[in-house]
C-alpha cells in the first residue's frame, strides 16, 4: 500500500507537465482541459484511499528505537534507493540521507483537502476562466503536486522541495490569469515575499538537521533529515533541557537506550541544542509565517487575492496558505519544542488573536468583495494560529481540523464569489442594498450557507474547530483566548453585513446593471454542493474527522503537558504510566 | 641526485595538463603567421579553430582523468596534485569548453588564432594556479590568466566602449598584481619561505602577517570581482562582446578562488593562524554579497545585472571559504558551487548569444520580452538558469547554496552563523532581479528587440542545452558535480 504515496505525489506533477505540453501543441483547449480534470479526479480517488488507510492503520507503525517520536507515520514509503548520497561536506553519513514519503492523519487529511479543492476548482473553472484553460489546468496540477509532496513528506528535504515547488506555478497562475495591470506586480510580490522567508528558512532546516547530531558524535548519531527521527531526538532533548534547570538528576533518567549515546556525548548534544534552538525556531517562523500570513507578515495577502483570478485565489487561500500552518505542526513545533513553548503561546498565539480581531475589523470596512474575503480569511487563520500555539491537545487537534475546515469553507466562498463576479462584472459591494437573492436564488443559498459556516454556526464545520482552539488556548493563556473570542462576534458582524448588502433588500436599483441574469449552472452547483455537504457532515459528525488527527496531535501535545502535581515529577512525559514503568 | 631527478619528474607530471594547454596555445599563436594568407571561407576557419581548441581541452581532460585518478597525490615543492588541483582542472575545462561554444561565431574573425591561443593560455594559467604550492608559481599562474585577458579584450572590440573596458581592465589588473606581490613579500618576510605549506604553518598572527594576508587577499579580490575591486566588472561586461563577458565572468574568478583556497590550505582549508585571514575575508564576503545584490536590483541593463550578480556570487563563495576555514573542512563545496555557477551563468550567456546572433544587440532586460512564446525551449532553459541562480530546488544551484549553509551552521563561530542569515537574506534579495528577468521572458505585449528575424546560433544553443540539462541532473545526483 506504501506505493500509493509516490503515485499520489507524482501523478499531478507528471499530468501537469503533460497537460502543459499538450496545451502548447494544440490550439484547442478542451482536450488538455479534460486530461487535467481526469488526472485530478484520479488523484482525488487515490487520496480517498489514503485517507481510509490512514484511519485504519492509526499508529500501526510504531518505529522501534523511536519511542518518543512526536511525529509518527501511519504509512511510510522509504525504499533504499530513495536516499541521497550527499557530498562529504554535508553529511559524513556514508549511507546518505534516507528520503521518505510518509502519511499520518494530518498529512493525509490535507492531501485529501488538496485533491478535493483542486478537482472542484478545475471542474468549476470552466465557467469563469475564459482563456487558455488547458494551460491553467496544467499549472494548477503542478501546484497540487508540490503541495502533496510537502504534505506527505517524511523528511525535511522533500518538505522544502514541495514547499518551493508550488512557487513557480503560482507565479504563472497569478501573472497569466490575474487581473489586468496589477497581476504581474502582485505575482512578483507574492513570490518574493515567500522567498524572503523561505530562503532563510533553509538555514533553519539545515540547522535542525545538524543540531541534533554533531561532527564529534556522527558515528553514533548520524545526520538525518527524517522528521520522525528528529522529533524523537527533539523530545528527548527537551526533556533534558527542562530537567536541567531544576533537577540535574533527571538527566540521568534518560537511559542510553533512549539516545544511543554515552552520557557525556548526550550532555554535549543537549547543550548544543540549547544554544541553537532559538535562532532556528525564529528562522522557521519567518519562512512559515510569511506563507501562512501571520499578522505583521500578512501584507502580501490582500494584494495577491485582489489581483488573482478568483479560482486561483480559492486555491491559494484554501490549500497553498496551509503549507505554512502545516509546516508549524509538522516541523517547527515538534522539532524545536522548547523554543515553541517559550515563544509560542504568548507571542505567536497573541499574534494569532490579534489577527482574528484585526482581520475582522478590516473586513468590516471593505467595499471590495475580494478584499473582504481576504481579510476574513486572515481572521479565520488567526483561530488556527491560536489553537496551534496553545500547545495543548485540544488546541492542536482543533487547529488540525480547522485547517481542513477553513480549506473547504474558503474555497466555497471564493468560488461563489467568482460565480457572482462573472455575472455581475464587478467586485465592489453596493452602497445600498443590492437584493441579488431574488435574481440568483441558488447563489444566494450557497453564499448564505458558506458565510454562516464561516461565522461559526453550531452544527457546521467551523464551530467544532474554533471551539476546540479557543478551549485549548483558554487552558494555556486565558488572556489570549479572551481577545480571540471577540473575533467570533466581529466575524458574525462582517458576515451578516456582507449578506445584507449583497443579497437582501430592495431589488430595483441593481437589475439594470447586471451582465447576465442566469443563475448557477449545473456544473457549478455540483462542485459547490460537494463542499457544502462536507461542511455539514463535519459539523454534524465531528468525531470521524477528529479521529483522524486526534491521536497525532495528542502525541505532540504530550511533550508540552505540564504536571500539576509538583510532588511527583516535573516533566509531563513521566505522567504516562507506560513511560513511568519504562524509566524505573 | 636521484631524489632530485625524481622530484623534477613528479613536478612535471603535476603540471602536465597545464603544459599541454600552454603548448597548444602557443601553437595557435604561431598559426597567426600562416592564417593571414589563407583564402578559406570564414565559416570553415571558425569551425576548424573552435574544434581544435575543443579537442585540445578534451585531450587534457582525458589526460587528467587517466593519468592521476582521484586518489593519487603528488606533492613537490612547487606543484602538487590533490583535490584542489583536480577540481581546478575540471572547472577550467568545463568553463572554457562552454566559452568556446559561445564564442564560436563571436570570435573576431581576423584574429582567430590569437583569440583561441589566448583562451588556452588562460586555461593553462588557471590549471597552474590550482596546482601551485608555492607563492611564486601561484603568481605566475595568475599572470598567465590576466595578460591574455587583456589581449582578448583588446582584440575583440575596437570601438570606444571596448577600448575603455580594455584600459580599465589592464590598469586594475596591474594594480592588483602589485597588491598581490606586496602581500606575498610580507608573508615571505614573516616566514622566510615562499612555500605555501611553510607559510600556513609558521605565519603566526603578528601585525605584519595580518597586513601581508590582507594585501594578498586584496590582490585576489580583483580576480573574483569582490567589493571594492568590482568596479571594472559592469563596464567590461557591457563593453565587451558576449563571449568575452562570459570568459570574464568565469575564468578569472575560478583562478582567484583557487588562489585563495591554495593560500589558505591545500586539500583541506586549514591555516594555523586563521584569525589573520578571518577578519578581512568575512568583511569582504558580506560587503560583496550585499553590495552586489543591491546594485543588481536597480539595473535595467541585463549585462550590468549579470555583472553585479556575479559580484554577489563571489560574496557567497568567499563566505563559504570563511565558514569552511573555521572548521578546517575540505574546500569541495566551493568547487561544487563554482561548477554550478559555471553552468548557470555561462548558460545565460549562451542563451543571450544565441538570441543576439539574430542580429540585434540585447541591452536591457525588457529586450527579452516575448522570448517565452517564440522560443519556448530557450526560454525554459533561461528559466532553469534563473531558478538555479536563486538556489531553488530542482536545480544544481540549490545544492550549491545548501552546502554553504551547512558549512556555516556547523561552525561554532557566532559571526559565521549571523553571516549565514545575512547570506540567506541576500539570496532572497537576489530573487528580485532573477524573477524580474524570468517574468519579462514570459511577458505578453509587444516583442522585445531580441526577437529578430535571423536564425539562432547553433553552437550557443548547444552550450545552453548542455548547461540546462546538467543543471537539472545536478539536483538529482548532487555528488555528480
Amino acid at each position: 500500500m506504501e506505493i500509493l504515496l509516490p503515485i499520489l505525489v507524482l501523478l499531478p506533477l507528471v499530468a501537469g507537465g503533460f497537460v502543459l505540453w499538450l496545451s502548447c501543441k494544440q490550439e484547442n483547449d478542451s482536450n488538455s482541459e479534460l486530461a487535467g480534470l481526469v488526472a485530478s479526479v484520479a488523484a482525488l480517488l487515490l487520496s480517498l484511499v489514503l485517507l481510509t488507510k490512514s484511519l485504519d492503520d492509526k499508529g500501526a507503525l510504531g518505529q522501534p528505537g523511536l519511542s518518543r517520536a512526536t511525529v509518527v507515520a501511519d504509512l511510510e514509503f522509504a525504499p533504499k534507493w530513495l536516499s541521497l548520497r550527499m557530498p562529504a561536506a554535508v553529511s559524513a553519513n556514508q549511507a546518505g540521507w534516507q528520503l521518505s514519503l510518509a502519511a499520518d492523519g494530518l498529512g493525509s487529511s490535507l492531501a485529501f483537502l488538496t485533491t478535493l479543492v483542486t478537482t472542484i476548482i478545475l471542474f468549476v473553472s470552466k465557467e469563469s476562466v475564459s482563456s487558455r484553460r488547458g494551460a491553467y489546468a496544467g499549472w494548477i496540477l503542478l501546484v497540487e503536486g508540490g503541495l502533496l509532496m510537502a504534505f506527505l513528506a517524511g523528511d525535511l528535504l522533500l518538505f522544502y522541495v514541495g514547499f518551493e515547488l508550488t512557487l513557480v506555478p503560482v507565479l504563472f497562475l497569478l501573472s497569466g490569469w490575474g487581473e489586468g495591470k496589477i497581476a504581474v506586480p502582485a505575482a512578483k510580490r507574492f513570490v518574493l515575499f515567500t522567498l524572503a522567508g523561505s530562503i532563510p528558512m533553509v538555514v533553519g532546516l539545515v540547522g535542525l538537521a545538524s543540531v541534533y547530531s554533531s561532527p564529534e558524535l556522527t558515528s553514533k548519531l548520524p545526520t538525518t533529515v527524517n522528521i520522525s527521527e528528529l522529533s524523537h531526538r527533539a523530545a528527548l532533548t527537551k526533556l533534558a533541557l527542562e530537567s536541567n534547570a531544576d533537577s540535574p538528576e533527571a538527566l540521568t533518567r534518560i537511559t542510553p537506550e533512549d539516545t544511543g549515546l554515552s552520557a557525556a556525548d548526550y550532555v554535549a548534544l543537549v547543550e548544543q541544542v540549547g544554544r541553537n534552538e532559538k535562532w532556528i525556531f525564529w528562522l522557521l517562523v519567518l519562512g512559515l509565517g510569511i506563507k501562512m500570513a501571520i499578522l505583521p507578515l500578512h501584507t502580501w495577502l490582500p494584494a495577491t487575492y485582489r489581483a488573482a483570478h478568483p479560482t486561483t485565489a480559492a486555491l491559494l487561500a484554501a490549500v497553498v496558505l496551509k503549507l505554512g500552518l502545516f509546516g508549524f505542526l509538522r516541523v517547527a513545533i515538534p522539532l524545536a519544542p522548547s523554543a515553541s513553548l517559550e515563544y509560542g503561546p504568548v507571542i505567536l498565539g497573541g499574534l494569532g488573536a490579534a489577527a482574528i480581531v484585526f482581520g475582522a475589523l478590516v473586513a468590516l470596512a471593505q467595499t471590495d468583495l475580494r478584499l473582504l474575503l481576504a481579510y476574513s480569511s486572515l481572521s479565520h487563520v488567526g483561530f488556527i494560529t491560536v489553537g496551534m500555539f496553545s500547545l495543548t491537545a485540544e488546541g492542536l487537534t482543533g487547529a488540525a481540523i480547522q485547517i481542513f475546515n477553513h480549506g473547504i469553507t474558503t474555497a466555497g466562498m471564493f468560488l461563489v464569489a467568482a460565480a457572482l463576479f462573472t455575472r455581475r462584472g464587478t467586485w465592489s459591494l453596493p452602497n445600498g442594498s443590492h437584493g441579488l437573492a431574488s435574481v440568483y436564488p441558488r447563489i444566494a443559498v450557497l453564499l448564505v450557507f458558506f458565510t454562516v459556516a464561516g461565522a461559526g454556526m453550531p452544527g457546521l464545520n467551523n464551530f467544532v474547530g474554533e471551539m476546540l482552539t479557543l478551549a485549548g488556548m483558554a487552558s494555556r493563556n486565558a488572556g489570549v483566548a479572551a481577545v480571540a473570542v471577540l473575533g467570533i462576534l466581529l466575524g458574525a458582524w462582517y458576515s451578516f453585513r456582507l449578506l445584507m448588502l449583497m443579497m437582501f433588500g430592495p431589488v430595483e436599483s441593481s437589475k439594470a446593471t447586471l451582465q447576465h441574469r442566469e443563475d448557477l449552472k449545473p456544473r457549478e452547483i455540483a462542485g459547490l454542493t460537494v463542499l457544502a455537504a462536507l461542511c455539514l457532515v463535519i459539523g454534524v459528525f465531528p468525531a470521524s474527522g477528529l479521529r483522524l488527527v486526534k491521536s497525532d496531535m495528542e502525541r505532540l501535545a504530550k511533550i508540552f503537558a505540564e504536571v500539576k502535581d509538583e510532588g511527583e515529577t516535573r516533566v509531563g512525559m513521566f505522567q504516562s504510566p507506560t513511560l513511568d514503568g519504562e524509566l524505573r | 641526485m636521484l631524489a632530485e631527478m625524481n622530484l623534477v619528474g613528479e613536478s612535471l607530471q603535476a603540471v602536465l595538463p597545464a603544459t599541454l594547454l600552454l603548448v597548444v596555445g602557443c601553437v595557435f599563436y604561431g598559426m597567426a603567421i600562416r592564417d593571414r594568407s589563407t583564402s578559406k571561407p570564414d565559416e570553415t576557419r571558425r569551425a576548424s579553430y573552435a574544434i581544435t581548441a575543443l579537442v585540445a581541452l578534451l585531450v587534457t581532460a582525458l589526460l587528467g582523468f587517466f593519468r592521476y585518478g582521484s586518489e593519487r597525490i603528488i606533492d613537490t615543492r612547487l606543484f602538487n596534485w590533490d583535490v584542489t588541483s583536480e577540481a581546478g582542472l575540471y572547472l577550467t575545462l568545463l568553463g572554457v569548453s562552454l566559452v568556446v561554444l559561445i564564442g564560436w561565431r563571436l570570435a573576431p574573425v581576423n584574429q582567430l588564432p590569437e583569440y583561441y591561443g589566448s583562451l588556452l593560455i588562460m586555461a593553462a594559467g588557471v590549471v597552474l594556479v590550482g596546482a601551485a604550492s608555492d607563492l611564486i608559481v601561484l603568481f605566475l599562474g595568475l599572470e598567465l590568466v590576466s595578460i591574455p585577458t587583456t589581449v582578448l579584450l583588446a582584440l575583440s572590440k575596437r570601438d570606444e566602449l571596448g577600448r575603455e573596458a580594455t584600459l580599465k581592465y589592464f590598469t586594475l589588473s596591474a594594480f592588483s598584481s602589485g597588491f598581490f606581490l606586496f602581500g606575498a613579500s610580507y608573508l615571505y618576510g614573516v616566514t622566510g619561505s615562499t612555500d605555501l605549506a611553510v607559510i600556513q604553518r609558521d605565519l603566526g598572527s603578528s601585525q605584519m602577517a595580518f597586513v601581508g594576508m590582507a594585501l594578498l587577499l586584496a590582490g585576489a579580490s580583483f580576480r573574483i570581482t569582490a567589493v571594492p575591486f568590482h568596479y571594472y566588472a559592469p563596464d567590461v561586461f557591457s563593453g565587451a562582446t558576449l563571449s568575452l563577458a562570459a570568459i570574464l565572468a568565469y575564468v578569472p574568478k575560478v583562478a582567484g578562488f583557487l588562489a585563495i583556497v591554495r593560500v589558505l590550505g591545500g586539500a583541506q582549508l586549514n591555516i594555523q593562524s586563521w584569525d589573520v585571514a578571518f577578519g578581512p575575508l568575512i568583511a569582504i564576503a558580506i560587503v560583496t554579497m550585499t553590495a552586489g545584490n543591491f546594485l543588481a536590483v536597480i539595473q535595467t541593463s541585463i549585462r550590468r545585472m549579470l555583472a553585479y550578480s556575479s559580484v554577489a556570487h563571489s560574496g557567497y563563495l568567499l563566505f563559504g571559504i570563511v565558514a569552511l576555514l573555521s572548521t578546517s573542512k575540505t574546500a569541495r563545496p566551493i568547487f561544487d558551487y563554482l561548477g554550478a555557477y559555471a553552468l548557470m551563468t555561462l548558460g545565460v550567456f549562451a542563451a543571450l548569444a544565441a538570441l543576439e546572433s539574430k542580429g540585434k544587440r540585447i541591452e536591457t532586460i525588457s529586450d527579452l520580452r516575448g522570448v517565452g512564446s517564440k522560443h519556448p525551449w530557450l526560454a525554459l532553459s533561461l528559466a532553469i538558469f534563473m531558478l538555479s541562480l536563486i538556489g531553488m530546488p530542482l536545480t544544481a544551484g540549490f545544492w550549491a547554496k545548501l552546502q554553504l549553509f551547512v558549512a556555516a551552521t556547523g561552525s561554532a563561530n557566532e559571526w559565521i552563523r549571523y553571516g549565514a542569515i545575512i547570506m540567506a537574506v541576500n539570496a532572497a534579495v537576489a530573487a528580485v532581479y532573477y524573477l524580474a528577468t524570468l517574468v519579462r521572458i514570459y511577458e505578453k505585449g509587444e516583442d522585445g528587440v531580441a526577437l529578430g528575424e535571423g536564425k539562432l546560433d547553433s553552437p550557443s544553443v548547444v552550450a545552453c542545452a548542455i548547461c540546462s540539462v546538467v543543471t537539472v541532473i545536478g539536483f538529482f545526483v548532487p555528488t555528480w558535480l
